[in-house]
C-alpha cells in the first residue's frame, strides 16, 4: 500500500520528479563512463609497460634495482628459473642479464642498456621481440648479434646489417669491448624503450661480459594480475629454500612491477586522485539537489501529513512513506542512468575513445591513443550503490522532521 | 668628502674580498703544485667493494689543466685500453675492438673504467679554480702545518653537477681532502690522502682515495709509485693517433 501511495506522490509533480530522476540518471552514466574510461586506460598502460618488457614480477639481486652492478649476479639462475615454471600462476619467466654500456657507429656514439635476453623464453615474457619492425630478432641462441629501437638506430645511423662498437663493463670489472652487427630494429611505441634498450643473446652477452652462467634478474608474467602478491609470496618461500643461511649471500628479492615502475603507480594515483575529486563534486552536487527535492515536497507536505496520522498513521508510517519514495526516486535514476551509461560503455567499447590531444602524453606511458572501455561489474555498480546510498542520506533530515510532528501542530501548518 | 658610511662600508667589504682572494689563491695553487706544468705518472688503481676488489696498474701523462692521457698496462684483459682527454673532450680506446670512441658529453657522469672516478673527475682540471667561489672556512693548525678548508661553490651558470665542495688544503699545497656535496648539501664523494711522501723530486699526496659515503666499502684508490715532473713530452701524446696507436 504504502510503495503504491508512494508512487502516486511521486507522479504528482511529474517535473520536479523526472529532474531528479534526470539528474541521478546523469550522475550515474556520467561515473560509469569515466570510471570506464579510467580503469582501462590503467589498465592498459599496466598492461603495456609489463607485457613489453617489465613483466609483472622479476627476481634480482639484493639491492640490484637502486645501483645495478654486473657484478651483482643470481648465482644460479637455472635452477631458480627451473623451480618457477612449476608453479602454476606462473605464465612464463625469462632469464636477463645486462649491463649500462656505450655504443658507437661510424661517428656517433650515445649511451643504452645492454640486455642479454633468452632466445626461446624472451618471446613469452616481452612483446618486443614482435615488434621488429626490419631485419629478425636473431638467427639463433647464440648468435653474436644485437638488436635496438627505432629511436637508438636513428640517433646512432644505423641499419640493419651494419656494425656497432659496444664498451661496456664486464661482471669482473673489466672493460667488455665487442663488434656486433645489427640485426633487428623494433618498435615498441615507447620512447624510453626504443631509445635505451638493447638486447643480444643471453649466452652472447654471458661470453662477452665474463658472466660465467649468471644472470642479474628473471622476469616473470603472471597468469592473472590480480593475484600478484600471493605469487610473490610462493616465489619468495621457493628462493629462501634454496639459501637456507642467508647470513653468507643475501638472497634475490621478488620485485612487483609497481617497484619496477614506480613512475607509473605514481602517476596513476595521482590521476586517480583527481577522478576521486571529481566523483566527490559531482554526487555532492546531485545529492543536495535530491535533498532539496525531498524537503521541498515533505515541507509542502505538512497538512496531508497532519491528517494521515489524525486517521491513525504513525509518524514510523509517514517517514517510511517518505523513504519509499526517495528510494522510487533514486531506483527509478539509477535505471535510466545505467541504461544510458552502459550503452554508452558499449558504443565507445567498440568505436574506442580518445581524447585529441592526449596520444603523445598517453604514448610515455604505452597507452595507446585510443581507449576501449571495459563494461566489468566494478564499473557498472560502484556508481549506482552510491547515488543510492546518498539519496538515503538525503532523506535523513525530511525524516528527521517528519518523527518530530505531532498530529495538532501538523493540522495547523500552512 | 667622501660620507662616513662609505668607509664602513669598505671596512665591511674589504676583508670579505681579502679572504675569498686568498681562498681562491689557495686553490689555485694546490691545483697548480699538482698537475705542475707537465707530469708523468705510474699508479696502482685498485676499485674496492664489500665483497669484492680488483686492481689495475697505469701510466699517465698530463700537461697543463687541459691535456690528459691514461694508459692501462695490466692485468692482461685491460692492457692496452686508454683514455685521452682534452679540454672537455674525452676519448676511450680498446685494443679488443681497435676503435676510438668520444665519450657523448651525457655520459660524463658515468664510471671511468669501473671506478669510483666518473669521466668528469678526470676532465674537470683547474675548473674548481675558474667556475666556483670560494670562501675561507677556517684554517687550524696541525702536526706543525696550517691545514686550510676552503668552501667551493659553483656559479650559476657552471654546468657542474655538484652544489658545493669543500677541499682541505695544507699550507705546502697539498690536497688532504676533497668532499663534494649535492643539491641539497648531502655529502656523496670524498676524496683523501691516505700517504703523503717524496716522488719525482717533491712531496706529493702518494695514495689517494676516492669514497661514496653512502655506500659502506665502496671506494677506489690510485696509488701512484713513479712520478716525473716538468718533462718534455713529443708534441703528438695527446693527440688521437697516439691513443689507438701508442708511439712509445
Amino acid at each position: 500500500m504504502i510503495t503504491k501511495l508512494a508512487w502516486r506522490n511521486l507522479w504528482r509533480h511529474k517535473r520536479r520528479t523526472l529532474l531528479s530522476v534526470v539528474g541521478i540518471g546523469f550522475a550515474v552514466a556520467v561515473l560509469q563512463f569515466f570510471m570506464g574510461i579510467q580503469l582501462k586506460s590503467y589498465d592498459s598502460a599496466i598492461n603495456a609497460s609489463v607485457s613489453l618488457y617489465y613483466g609483472h614480477l622479476q627476481i634480482q639481486p639484493e639491492g640490484y634495482l637502486d645501483d645495478p652492478e654486473v657484478r651483482k649476479v643470481l648465482a644460479a639462475p637455472q635452477a631458480l628459473l627451473g623451480s618457477l615454471k612449476s608453479i602454476t600462476d606462473v605464465k612464463a619467466a625469462a632469464l636477463r642479464a645486462s649491463s649500462f654500456a656505450l655504443l658507437s657507429s661510424e661517428d656517433r656514439t650515445y649511451g643504452a642498456q645492454i640486455v642479454g635476453v633468452e632466445f626461446d623464453n624472451e618471446p613469452h615474457v616481452s612483446s618486443i621481440p614482435g615488434v621488429i619492425r626490419q631485419g629478425v630478432f636473431f638467427t639463433s641462441a647464440d648468435a653474436q648479434q644485437i638488436i635496438m629501437g627505432r629511436a637508438l638506430a636513428d640517433n646512432l645511423r644505423l641499419r640493419v646489417g651494419d656494425s656497432v662498437t659496444i664498451l661496456g663493463q664486464s661482471r669482473d670489472g673489466s672493460l667488455a669491448a665487442m663488434v656486433l652487427p645489427l640485426a633487428g630494429i623494433f618498435e615498441s611505441g615507447s620512447r624510453d624503450l626504443d631509445r635505451n634498450i638493447v638486447e643480444m643473446p643471453l649466452r652472447t652477452f654471458q661470453e662477452n661480459f665474463g658472466m660465467e652462467g649468471a644472470a642479474h634478474n628473471i622476469v616473470v608474467r603472471a597468469r592473472s594480475a590480480s593475484s600478484l602478491e600471493s605469487l610473490r609470496g610462493e616465489i619468495s618461500r621457493i628462493i629462501s629454500r634454496s639459501y637456507p643461511n642467508p647470513g653468507t649471500l643475501a638472497p634475490p628479492v621478488v620485485l612487483t612491477w609497481e617497484e619496477l615502475l614506480p613512475g607509473l603507480k605514481e602517476s596513476i594515483e595521482l590521476d586517480m586522485s583527481f577522478g576521486w575529486l571529481f566523483y566527490f563534486s559531482l554526487i555532492l552536487v546531485v545529492t543536495l539537489s535530491v535533498a532539496n527535492t525531498l524537503l521541498m515536497s515533505v515541507l509542502e507536505r505538512v497538512r496531508e501529513f497532519g491528517v494521515m496520522m489524525s486517521l491513525g498513521a504513525t509518524p514510523k508510517r509517514v517517514a517510511g512513506l517518505i523513504v519509499v519514495e526517495s528510494l522510487l526516486l533514486g531506483f527509478l535514476g539509477v535505471l535510466i542512468g545505467t541504461a544510458f551509461g552502459v550503452a554508452v560503455l558499449r558504443y565507445y567499447g567498440v568505436h574506442g575513445f580518445s581524447i585529441p590531444g592526449t596520444e603523445e602524453f598517453l604514448k610515455i606511458w604505452n597507452i595507446p591513443g585510443a581507449v576501449f572501455p571495459e563494461i566489468t561489474f566494478a564499473v557498472v555498480s560502484i556508481a549506482p550503490c552510491v547515488l543510492l546510498l546518498t539519496v538515503l542520506l538525503a532523506t535523513i533530515y525530511p525524516v528527521c522532521k517528519v518523527m518530530r510532528l505531532t498530529p495538532v501542530q501538523a493540522l495547523h501548518a500552512v | 668628502m667622501i660620507p662616513r658610511f662609505l668607509y664602513f662600508l669598505l671596512l665591511l667589504l674589504l676583508p670579505a674580498s681579502l679572504f675569498a682572494q686568498d681562498a681562491t689563491e689557495i686553490v689555485r695553487a694546490a691545483i697548480d703544485y699538482w698537475r705542475d706544468t707537465t707530469s708523468y705518472t705510474e699508479a696502482e688503481m685498485t676499485v674496492h667493494r664489500p665483497d669484492w676488489s680488483r686492481s689495475m696498474s697505469l701510466r699517465a701523462w698530463t700537461k697543463g689543466q687541459t691535456q690528459s692521457l691514461v694508459r692501462f698496462t695490466s692485468p692482461a684483459k685491460d692492457a692496452g685500453n686508454a683514455s685521452l682527454r682534452d679540454g672537455r673532450n674525452m676519448w676511450s680506446f680498446s685494443p679488443k675492438v681497435n676503435k676510438v670512441i668520444k665519450i657523448p658529453p651525457s655520459m660524463m657522469t658515468q664510471s671511468w673504467m669501473g671506478s669510483d672516478f666518473s669521466y668528469n673527475d678526470l676532465t674537470k682540471g683547474d675548473d674548481i679554480v675558474k667556475l666556483y667561489t670560494h670562501r675561507l672556512l677556517n684554517s687550524i693548525q696541525q702536526d706543525g702545518h696550517t691545514h686550510f678548508e676552503v668552501e667551493a661553490i659553483p656559479f650559476e651558470d657552471a654546468a657542474v653537477v655538484w652544489g658545493k665542495e669543500v677541499l682541505t688544503i695544507r699550507d705546502d699545497h697539498i690536497m688532504l681532502r676533497h668532499r663534494f656535496f649535492d643539491q641539497e648539501g648531502r655529502l656523496i664523494k670524498e676524496l683523501t690522502a691516505r700517504e703523503i711522501g717524496q716522488l719525482g723530486g717533491k712531496l706529493i699526496a702518494k695514495r689517494i682515495r676516492m669514497e661514496k659515503v653512502e655506500e659502506a666499502n665502496t671506494w677506489t684508490e690510485m696509488a701512484h709509485q713513479a712520478a716525473q715532473f716538468r718533462i718534455e713530452f713529443p708534441e703528438s701524446t695527446f693527440t688521437l693517433a697516439n691513443l689507438s696507436n701508442p708511439q712509445e
